[in-house]
């Protein structure tokens, strides 16, 4: 699931070399548009709606993954 | 003091953080005479948007796109964004972020899709509220694609000397006239 995870962000910001620690401001310097595009990304490979309000609270890549979990999304 | 009016600053994320570049912003505004001293608390309203306690007349904004920096600053609310357009999954986005005037726009006008994204940001970073479940129930366009002049606020898009587009929002008040200030 975590390498799912970081390939997906891989893909969509040509980052690498990323952990769940890894926040996406700080470190990638993404901006809003970017995490909207993985979030985009994320719904796709899913199937799932991540709700809108908590982009703003994304700010590690761990907090995708706890969001995920906590969908019931598993590999 | 120096009566200012709308200051846009541009720097590089190459050289200096974005913290550091705000901070050298606001020196060079104290420099000028803007401001009377150097802001330090800087907080978050509960829907996170920034700005200084101890200087809340001060109103900021700040964009990136890559390595491009912006930062607006006004007497009164603000927003910006920068967005160097590039290859993205735009229909999905807007079947999930715009209102439905705004995709009926771009489905006939796909160069569009960038002027709407940053004007709609820059409108939610001006109100303060941020992307939330409001974003996609708002269209910053009419049914002619012509950006709207709403109830206290206004659209000015614009280009960076370094070629990004993006869109401010001012307070309707503000004059759109801005002088630019390069931090590199």
């Amino acid at each position: 699931m975590i390498e799912k995870i970081l390939a997906i962000i891989t893909e969509v910001t040509g980052q690498q070399q990323l952990t769940l620690q890894t926040d996406l401001v700080r470190d990638l310097q993404l901006n809003s548009f970017d995490v909207v595009n993985i979030i985009i990304a994320f719904e796709n490979e899913f199937g799932i709606e991540i709700e809108t309000q908590q982009i703003r609270h994304i700010q590690k890549i761990k907090d995708i993954a706890d969001y995920l979990e906590k969908q019931g999304v598993h590999d | 003091m120096t009566e200012a009016g709308l200051r846009l600053f541009s720097g590089s994320l190459d050289s200096l953080s974005s913290a550091g570049l705000l901070q050298k912003a606001l020196k060079r505004q104290v420099d000028m005479g803007i401001l009377p001293f150097v802001p330090t608390e800087r907080t978050l309203t509960p829907k996170g948007k920034p700005y200084f306690a101890d200087l809340p007349a001060m109103h900021f904004s700040i964009s990136h796109s890559g390595q491009q920096w912006v930062c607006l600053f006004a007497s009164q609310p603000v927003g910006i964004d920068i967005e160097q357009p590039r290859r993205c999954r735009e229909e999905a986005i807007a079947r999930r972020f715009f209102h439905p005037l705004e995709q009926a726009w771009l489905a006939k006008h796909p160069q569009a899709f960038f002027p709407i994204w940053t004007a709609k940001e820059s409108y939610v970073k001006w109100s303060g509220c941020g992307i939330d479940s409001q974003f996609s129930q708002f269209s910053v366009i009419d049914e002619h694609g012509a950006l709207c002049q709403g109830d206290g606020y206004q659209f000015i898009p614009f280009v960076t000397k370094k070629g990004t587009p993006g869109t401010m929002c001012l307070s309707a008040s503000l004059s759109e006239r801005y002088q630019t200030y390069e931090l590199d």
